[in-house]
Parts: C-alpha cells; sequence; structure tokens
C-alpha cells in the first residue's frame, strides 16, 4: 500500500503508521482499515461494550480523515442502527470534527474507535446524530447487527465491510438471551443509571469497566520495585552498583537492537560540518594573523639592524 | 537500609559540590510537630503547620533543586557542545579544561542526583499522605508538575543521558571509562527507541522517544516546558506556526498535544545531544528523514519570503 501514497505527505505518512500499529496490535473489540482507492476513507466495525444492551452488536461504521490530519480532527458515521446513533450522519462526539477545539492531535484512529466504544452506553443529551432508543429496542437492534453487514458505497468498499464483518463475527462469543422478566427489570431501571455511565475522554476513570483509552502522556515513568538498597557508606557504592546493573543490561541491548542501530566508529568529538568550517576558518584567520605579524616583525627588525650599521 | 540514609551520604558524599537537597530530616520533624498539633487523625484542610511550613519549604527546595540541576547541566552541555569561535572563546575563558573522562562523571553525577533527588521527593510526599491519611502529597505533586518543578520534567535531564551515551560511545580508549556509571542506555523494542537510566536496580526511568504526532522517532527533537517531546516540525504544525517563524512566535494558548497544558511553546528547548545520538543510532531513518524535511522547510521559506516581498509591495 505504501507504493501508492505520496509519502513526503506528513498526513499520509502518519495514516501509514496507524495502520502499521493497529495491524500489529489487533483488538477484539474494534477493526479498522482503510479504502484501499483512499487512504483518508477508513472502514471500521465495533463491538458493542460488553454488560450493556449493546453487548453481542457489530456496528459499523467509516471515519473520514482530514488532508490536514492529524492536526484536524476526523469524522465519523455509522451504518449499522444501534439506536443510539443516526446512520448515514455525521455524529457529533467530543472526538470528531463537531468539536476541533477538543481534538489532540496525539489521539489516533484507535483511540477513537476505543471512545466511541465507551460513548455507546451513554446518555446522548440531545447531541447531534444521537438517538434514545428503549433498551429492548438497542437489544433487539444488536441481535439484528450480526445477521448481516449494511450494504454501502462502491464494491470495493462493500468488499472490506463484508471482510470486516467476518472478521469480528470469528472473534464474538455468543449473543446473551436476556430472560423476560430480566427484560421488565430492566426497563423499569430509571434513567439515573445511564446518567453514571457519563464518559469523558478527559477522565479515563469515568470509562466503564473493560473500557481504556491508550495513556500517551506518559513519556517519563519512574518504576520503583520494593527492593533492598544496599549502598555502602560512601557514595562510590552507589556508582558500583549502578555499573554491575547497566552492563548486563547494555550487553541485552547489543543483542536485540533494532535493524536500524548500525556499529559505530569511535570518535573523539560530534561535530556538525557547520562546526569544522568555522572551526578551520578560525584556524586560518590565526594562521594569518600569526603571519602578518611575524613580517611586520622581520621588517622592523630589518629596518633596525641597517638603521644600526648605518650609524 | 533505609533510604533517608542512603540519600544523606549520597549528599554528604558530594558535599564539595555545595548541591541543594531535601530536607528530610527537618520535613520529618514537620510531620512530626503537625501530628502533635492537630488532635484529629486526619490533618484538616487548613493545617497551619503543613500549609505555612511543610509544603512551602519543599516547594522552595524542590525549586532550588531543579534550579541547580538545569544550571549545572546547561554548563555541561555547553562545554561538549561548544565549537567553532564559541569553543575557542570558552578555551581563553579557560573553562574547556575538562577531558572526556572528567566530563562523563560530572554528567553521570548529575543524572543520579536528579533520580535520586525524585526519589527523595516522593518518598516523603508518600510518608506526608501515610500519616495523615490524605491525599495532600499527590495533589502537591501534581501542582508542582504544572509549575514546572519536577526534576524529570526537565529537558537537560535527557540532554544529559543523551550526553552520556554519546561520550561513552565516541571513547577512543574504553577501558579508561569501564569504572564510570553505565546506567544510561538507548534502547529499541519493536522499532521503538526510548532512552533508559536505572537506579539502585529498582528506580528505572524510560523517556519515550516516539513523537506522538508523526508516531515515528523523534527528528531534530524539541522539548516543550511541560516535559513532552516532538518533532520540531510537528511541534511547529500543532502551534499553528511557521518553521521559520519558530516556537518562539506561537501563541500563549496553543496547548501541549499531550498534556494539554497551555504556554508550553515559547520556552521549548533543542535537544541537541539527542538529535546527534538518534542521528548516529538510525542513520538510514535520519539521512531519509533529513532530506524529507529539507523539501519542507525550503517550501516553508519560500512561502515565507513570498507572502513577504507581497506585504513589502503592497500586493
Amino acid at each position: 500500500m505504501a507504493e501508492k501514497h505520496n509519502l513526503k505527505n506528513p498526513a499520509v505518512k502518519r495514516i501509514l503508521q496507524e495502520l502499521k500499529e493497529m495491524q500489529s496490535n489487533p483488538s477484539d473489540d474494534y477493526l479498522s482499515l482503510p479504502l484501499e482507492e483512499n487512504i483518508f476513507e477508513w472502514q471500521f466495525a465495533i463491538r458493542g461494550p460488553r454488560d450493556t444492551e449493546f453487548e453481542g452488536g457489530i456496528y459499523h461504521g467509516r471515519i473520514q480523515l482530514p488532508s490536514e490530519y492529524p492536526f484536524k480532527p476526523p469524522s465519523f458515521m455509522l451504518l449499522t442502527p444501534s439506536g443510539r446513533f443516526e446512520t448515514q450522519t455525521k455524529i457529533c462526539l467530543s472526538i470528531s470534527n463537531h468539536h476541533p477545539e477538543h481534538w489532540q492531535p496525539s489521539w489516533s484512529v484507535r483511540t477513537a474507535l476505543v471512545a466511541l466504544i465507551a460513548f455507546m452506553p451513554t446518555n446522548p443529551n440531545g447531541a447531534l446524530g444521537s438517538l434514545n432508543y428503549k433498551k429492548e429496542d438497542r437489544r433487539a437492534l444488536a441481535i439484528k447487527s450480526r445477521e448481516a453487514p449494511p450494504k454501502f458505497g462502491t464494491p470495493e468498499r462493500q468488499r472490506l465491510i463484508d471482510e470486516i464483518h467476518e472478521y469480528m463475527l470469528s472473534k464474538s462469543s455468543p449473543v446473551p438471551q436476556l430472560a423476560p422478566s430480566q427484560v421488565s427489570e430492566e426497563h423499569s431501571k430509571t434513567e439515573e443509571a445511564e446518567a453514571e455511565a457519563q464518559v469523558n475522554l478527559h477522565n479515563p476513570e469515568a470509562l466503564p469497566a473493560g473500557v481504556e483509552i491508550p495513556d500517551q502522556a506518559g513519556d517519563r515513568v519512574v518504576e520503583e520495585q520494593e527492593l533492598p538498597v544496599n549502598v555502602n557508606s560512601n557514595p562510590a557504592g552507589v556508582e558500583a552498583s549502578m555499573d554491575n546493573s547497566s552492563s548486563g543490561s547494555s550487553n541485552q541491548l547489543l543483542q536485540k537492537s533494532d535493524a536500524r542501530v548500525q556499529n559505530l566508529k569511535p570518535e573523539t568529538r560530534i561535530q556538525k560540518s557547520d562546526d569544522r568550517l568555522f572551526t578551520l576558518a578560525a584556524i586560518g584567520l590565526t594562521i594569518a594573523i600569526v603571519v602578518l605579524l611575524l613580517k611586520k616583525f622581520i621588517k622592523s627588525t630589518e629596518y633596525g639592524a641597517v638603521f644600526m650599521d648605518e650609524s | 537500609m533505609k533510604f533517608c540514609k542512603t540519600y544523606q551520604q549520597y549528599m554528604q558524599g558530594h558535599g564539595h559540590n555545595k548541591l541543594p537537597s531535601v530536607g528530610f530530616k527537618n520535613l520529618k520533624k514537620i510531620i512530626k510537630s503537625c501530628r502533635r498539633a492537630s488532635t484529629q487523625p486526619t490533618c484538616p484542610d487548613h493545617c497551619p503547620v503543613c500549609d505555612g511550613t511543610f509544603f512551602p519549604s519543599l516547594l522552595n527546595e524542590m525549586s532550588d533543586i531543579v534550579g541547580c540541576f538545569n544550571q549545572r547541566a546547561q554548563q555541561l552541555l555547553e562545554l561538549h557542545l561548544a565549537s567553532g569561535f564559541r569553543k575557542y572563546f570558552l578555551m581563553l575563558k579557560g573553562k574547556l579544561h575538562k577531558n572526556h573522562t572528567a566530563l562523563i562523571e560530572e554528567g553521570k553525577d548529575l543524572v543520579i542526583y536528579a533520580l535520586i533527588n525524585s526519589i527523595a521527593i516522593r518518598k516523603i510526599l508518600k510518608k506526608y499522605d501515610k500519616i495523615h491519611y490524605s491525599k495532600q502529597g499527590q495533589l502537591f505533586k501534581s501542582k508542582v508538575q504544572t509549575m514546572h518543578k519536577e526534576i524529570l520534567q526537565s529537558p537537560w535531564l535527557c540532554e544529559l543521558i543523551a550526553l552520556h551515551i554519546n561520550l561513552r560511545e565516541t571513547k577512543s580508549k574504553p577501558r579508561e571509562a569501564s569504572a564510570l556509571f553505565d546506567g544510561c542506555y538507548l534502547t529499541f523494542t519493536d522499532g521503538k527507541p526510548s532512552l533508559t537510566c536505572e537506579l539502585f536496580d529498582s528506580v528505572k526511568i524510560d523517556i519515550d522517544l516516539t513523537c506522538s504526532i508523526c508516531l515515528d522517532t523523534v527528528f531534530d527533537s524539541v522539548s516543550l516546558t511541560c516535559g513532552h517531546i516532538f518533532c520540531y516540525t510537528c511541534a511547529c504544525s500543532t502551534a499553528s506556526v511557521t518553521i521559520v517563524d519558530g516556537l518562539k512566535a506561537a501563541n500563549p494558548k496553543e496547548k501541549c498535544p499531550l498534556c494539554r497544558e497551555g504556554r508550553v511553546y515559547e520556552d521549548a528547548v533543542h535537544l541537541e545531544e539527542l538529535n546527534i545520538l538518534l542521528g548516529r543510532s538510525c542513520r538510514e531513518y535520519w539521512e531519509q528523514r533529513l532530506q524529507m524535511e529539507r523539501v519542507e522547510r525550503v517550501k516553508q521559506v519560500k512561502e515565507h519570503w513570498e507572502t513577504q516581498c507581497r506585504a513589502f509591495m503592497g500586493i
């Protein structure tokens, strides 16, 4: 796929990186793939969140990535009726193009899909493209969603939708069937329970059980295991203990390092080419000044000698 | 041995450097006095001892530690990166007398100093929370992070670790450096690089070197004041500024793409040592990216000057 695309475009590069990452770490809860003819168009399917009325459902949709991606947010459209979102309508979420002020370039298609799954059981609060069906209707739609994938777009797109649907079915567990008594009990519950499940992207603790948004903010992690710290009375002991631990790890590094890491020749100094030019220029100037001074000195001594001889 | 003793021994061992440190004993006394003063088992929300003594004194100590660390790290990096006329100027000033081994030693000391102090601060705040059955310590820690007084947030720590690896790998006689600290290394997991630093076999710091915007290894890396690292071009794009104008021209309202903190662009630091390290470790990638960046930068410079000319001509 990479050969067809303009790799000089940062958006294309980023999308290909995401695709590579999605393929290397697949999830059972969602699958998303770009169309072959347009890498900015993605087709996805998400599994209904567990322990909700959407459980067992397979919901298809499309993602439209802007040309300025990841600096501008994508737009989402669901194609499978779910009772939570309208079909073939761009939906309003804090991660979609309806709220560009909330979008972060560090978010990706993966985080967007995880967030979308987390948003499903929440109260719509009259958001654009949202629906508020009864729980039993949503459950019926969840069961129906497994039967066949939605029909949408070109034959190429349809082929991709079918492939995604088959993959999701192969990974799914059987749909939980509820007894009529349970249905009536659930129907009698108030909307307060739904309000409790409100999801805030900036507060991952509020996510429903089993749903996690990948944390990308943790750049620097200090791991501290409860190990006894044996250090001699002199601080050199600290250094010695550190040396011992790291020599083994550096050997492992040499063995396990990526193919991109090459054996490097030892250099006495790391310098940029510009700096070398400056250095050479400085040396040249110094030599020139010294030569001029010497000339002056020689001339002055010659004249002095002549003057002395004449006298 | 308790960490408190370990810490004090380490700081006494480096007493000749007159480095600021965390006053463990003093802070413990304050916690105990607070415990005596309050009859309740937990510390109230507005405790005069904690609000007036413990947290302000700890904050002052943290400020001193971070300030000292940043200053010394900058000086050390300046010595190593100095070249051309700057190098000769430093030679004349007599600053460049340090040899290779001395630079490694000082770099190592500063990295240990940063890590040991970050552990010390964590320990004292944990103790505070344990004694008071509160989360005030954790709240204070997050408040300190927003104030950029957290030593692990410092971009100079990343630079020092990179400097350490650079000096270690460019040493022509490795036998001389065998006794030196070797706890810093560049690791690749699934092709993704990260800087790793270990202390006491139990504390490990990992700095991810993948730009979360382009999802690639950071190129021409820059650290924002919040401590997050990005490619320079990615940071410029996020801040809605051109490469020509630079991050200094960024709007103060622009936020970090990871932590959404404002005012992080104007004091961003270019990580020169890290660039040298990555340039040597991933040669092919670096060359490829360099060519692509050149094209992009030339394009942006052309556009910039065209707009400047139009503005000048009044078109």
